[in-house]
């Protein structure tokens, strides 16, 4: 059996291959004739390649789990220490299994939408499908071809090497896959709008059809992004979430797209406006998708962390160039088709706003790009490469971020078409008075002094009070209308427009989330301390007061197998006031004698003590501490989980009938006023 | 189509789009310069050359006192480390055979050993690489040694 097995696999990742192939063929002969015979079986086909592909995984993942060690991917990527679990995760651990597993993942969505039921949106699936299994073409072909994970050694290994010893953490084994998820996800947009400029359809039905699925991918995609950042304060040591590192910012700047994008659709299925921007947005965001795996994958940028370098970089950006530019071909044969129906009345309009919230955000994903991408620039423009660090994108990106947060508040006082200048200002009154007094108070009667973070903190405070006047406009009105409680008017107010209501759920969490980040990146203070048996040594932030903490010995604590690890035990007193002992720990996996600081932390509310262990004497006499005050983190990781429970309410879909879209709505109403 | 862009709107508000417009082109210009400016002024204040070791040294009058990030192969033979200051020693491998020695003061890193690529941003005098910043590359997966093991098996 086992010797069957990769032969298996790699089998099905060939009949993968070649059935991605016909089914391409067969979708667009099909769509042309019209005959369904010939869709019917491209369809067939299509399911076909999402099976093979889970053969090939399973295939993979029984290998992995036996050990399987003649395959050159599992001696790689496992060892005779590794659980389960860990032998399971390492699908994804390296290049070539994540490259399966980012197929498979791909194929799965192709398998979905092949299998829901589209409705209006119905002669479009055929190059939907035509579109979606090119892109499998290429992933699976890397798999077939330069990258098969089945490639076996002419020798059986008695061990493997095993993954990284930092990678085993439960946010290191869940993020790689939430954030394939994410960027996989983006190929149902992406391939829908290719259809739609295909057969020469405008677009508007199925930018509403495939907004849940969108809203999907972007959910996934922010939690990846967050689980990544978690990962890194628990396991990295270094005190912080982000490190504007390439293969991070790989990440975020189609998240970057993609968050206007789902802003600016909605002023399309509103206004009928936006069409050409929508569908540019959607090409860039899955372009960017592909490149960021290419980024990752290629160590054309120098990283922190790349996969190693390989083959299949120059294929990548082959097929990136061949991707966009066809892409964009296909957009600018239809320009004339995605005529915008409705134009901007006025600057004070909804429509204005989401605007500017559109020009912000591709200003700050322009901006990231330019600073991940700086040193290919600026060697092919001078010769010599010339790298930014992490200084440039808080100093360029922050202002920018601080404005979003501002206009977060301002965009949902403002109507549709237009609002008098008189009416908005009555309608600013109370968010402003919240933001000024949130100013004067903080420096008043907190140690919070610089100006960017009181400015920031009062829009902060400007844009959550607009959200909660939102929500309680929309409560008290239920209330009166229905004499319902306050939590059944709640729940029926979210149930009724989820779409909205989530939406203003997401800006909260994004607004608690902003408070971490301000309070890390204005007020984190640090030290580092050699402390002898008994000594202490302290650290203070006007958030907290002073932390003291004393060194009260090592000791070796029981660990995973083939660990060893040692943990530096500290008292920590607050104020003079004791308050708990914390034990940061250094991990030694001994098979590859590598090291791993773990940081321990003491909560005070939202803000952390968190110190790790960077040293000590080999008797155990004296150890040195480095100790960081965190102000307010867990702010953003709390934003985060509100973050995602809004998506949520966002994208479930609604039990009631369809309701009318508002955009039919607001064409009766204007009809309605005289 | 025609009919639904004036539709419910007084007519003289269509006269004014060319004016209103405008006003959004001016407006997009604005946040356009904004942003080249965050962009000029982040790049002065914070931009460092990247290089290898031989280029730094045959830069070396030029890059002296100049933010400089340079990488290199970890010698780990010279790895010191003084846990008590938590000053790190190290020099990395130029391609031509000669080493940068590098101090940085902070805890060492995890990845800190042989064959580990080290990035250290800072200033060089000469003589010594002081790195305000030392980042390693996780050699995460261990398809090299892999690949060695494979071609020794022939």
């Amino acid at each position: 059996m086992d010797g069957f097995m990769p032969a298996i696999g790699y089998t099905a990742q060939v009949l993968a291959l070649i059935l991605a192939v016909y089914a391409i063929v067969f979708a667009v002969m099909g769509a042309r004739k019209n005959r369904q015979d010939l869709i019917l079986s491209a369809k067939n086909a299509s399911l076909g390649v999402t099976a093979l592909l889970t053969v090939a995984v399973v295939a993979m993942e029984y290998l992995l789990i036996t050990r399987h060690y003649q395959t050159e991917y599992v001696s790689q990527v496992t060892n005779s220490d590794a659980t389960l679990f860990f032998r399971m995760a390492a699908l994804w651990g390296s290049q070539k299994g994540s490259l399966l597993f980012f197929g498979w993942l791909m194929s799965i969505f192709t398998g979905a939408i092949l299998l829901n039921k589209w409705g209006a949106v119905k002669t479009l699936i055929p190059y939907v499908m035509a579109v979606m299994n090119l892109v499998l073409v290429f992933f699976i072909g890397l798999v077939v071809t330069v990258a098969n994970p089945f490639q076996q050694l002419s020798f059986f290994p008695v061990d493997g090497q095993g993954l990284n010893p930092l990678l085993y953490h439960w946010g290191m084994v869940i993020h790689p896959p939430i954030l394939y998820i994410g960027f996989v996800a983006f190929i149902v947009p992406y391939s829908f709008a290719m259809a739609a400029l295909i057969t020469g359809q405008r677009g508007d039905l199925l930018m509403r059809t495939t907004r849940r699925w969108t809203l999907v991918a972007w959910l996934f995609l922010s939690a990846g992004l967050l689980l990544g950042g978690r990962w890194a304060y628990d396991v990295l040591g270094w005190g912080g979430y982000w490190g504007w590192d390439p293969v991070e910012n790989a990440a975020f700047i189609p998240w970057l797209v993609a968050t206007p994008f789902l802003h600016s659709v909605i002023i399309q299925e509103n206004r009928g406006m936006m069409k050409r921007w929508n569908v540019g947005l959607i090409i860039l965001t899955f372009a960017l998708v592909v490149e960021g795996t290419f980024l990752t994958r290629s160590g054309v940028i120098g990283s922190v962390h790349t996969f190693s370098q390989s083959a299949i970089g120059p294929l990548f950006l082959g097929f990136i160039a061949i991707m966009f530019i066809a892409s964009l071909v296909l957009f600018v044969n239809r320009w004339e088709l995605l005529e915008s129906e409705g134009e901007l009345d006025s600057m004070f309009s909804r429509e204005s706003a989401f605007l500017l919230n559109n020009l912000l955000f591709i200003s700050i994903a322009f901006t990231v790009w330019w600073g991940t991408h700086f040193p290919i620039i600026s060697e092919a423009l001078t010769g010599t490469k010339i790298v930014v660090g992490p200084p440039f994108f808080k100093k360029a990106v922050g202002p920018l971020f601080a404005a979003v947060v501002l206009l977060m508040g301002v965009t949902p006082l403002m109507p549709w078409r237009k609002i008098t200048s008189r009416k908005l200002l009555r309608q600013l009154i109370v968010p402003s008075i919240v933001a000024v007094v949130v100013a004067i108070a903080l420096p008043l009667l907190t140690a919070i002094h610089f100006k960017g973070a009181i400015m920031t903190l009062a829009f902060i405070a400007f844009s959550a009070a607009v959200m909660l006047m939102e929500y309680w406009r929309g409560v008290s009105a239920r209330r009166r209308a229905h004499g319902e409680n306050l939590f059944t008017a709640l729940v029926h107010l979210v149930r009724r427009n989820r779409r909205r209501y989530g939406g203003y759920l997401i800006h909260i969490g994004v607004l608690l989330a902003a408070l971490g980040i301000v309070g890390m990146e204005f007020y984190q203070v640090e030290t580092q301390q050699n402390v002898a048996l008994g000594e202490s040594f302290s650290i203070s932030s006007p958030f907290t007061g002073t932390f003291e903490m004393t060194f009260r010995g090592l000791q070796q604590a029981p660990g995973k197998p083939g660990v060893e690890n040692t943990e530096g035990l500290l008292d920590v007193s607050r104020n003079g006031e004791f308050v708990g002992t914390i034990k940061p720990y250094r991990e030694l996996f001994l098979r590859q004698q590598q090291p791993m600081t773990i940081p321990d932390v003491y909560r005070a509310g939202m803000t952390e003590l968190y110190v790790i262990i960077a040293g000590w004497e080999p008797d155990g006499q004296s150890a040195t501490f480095k100790a960081y005050i965190n102000p307010m983190i867990n702010w953003l990781w709390f934003g985060g989980i509100v973050f995602a429970i809004g998506t949520l309410v966002a994208a479930w879909p609604s039990a009631q009938p369809a309701r009318r879209t508002s955009r039919t709505r607001i064409k009766e109403k204007v009809a309605e006023t005289p | 189509m025609q009919s639904e862009k004036v539709m419910g709107i007084p007519s003289e508000l269509v006269q004014q789009r060319s004016r209103g417009k405008t006003k959004f082109i001016i407006g997009g210009l604005v946040i356009a310069l904004a942003v080249v400016y965050l962009i000029y002024t982040g790049v002065q204040s914070t931009a460092a050359y990247f290089l290898t070791v031989d280029e730094l040294y045959a830069q070396q009058g030029a890059m002296m006192g100049k933010q400089v990030r340079v990488s290199g192969m970890v010698d780990a033979t010279t790895i010191n480390y003084d846990n008590k200051t938590l000053t790190l020693n190290f020099e990395i491998m130029g391609e031509n055979g000669q080493n940068l020695p590098i101090t940085f003061n902070g805890p060492m890193p995890d990845q800190m050993r042989e064959g580990a690529e080290a990035i250290v941003e800072g200033t060089f005098d000469g003589n010594l690489f002081t790195a305000k910043t030392l980042l390693l590359k996780c050699p995460s997966r261990y398809d090299d040694t892999i690949e060695e093991v494979t071609v020794n098996s022939y």
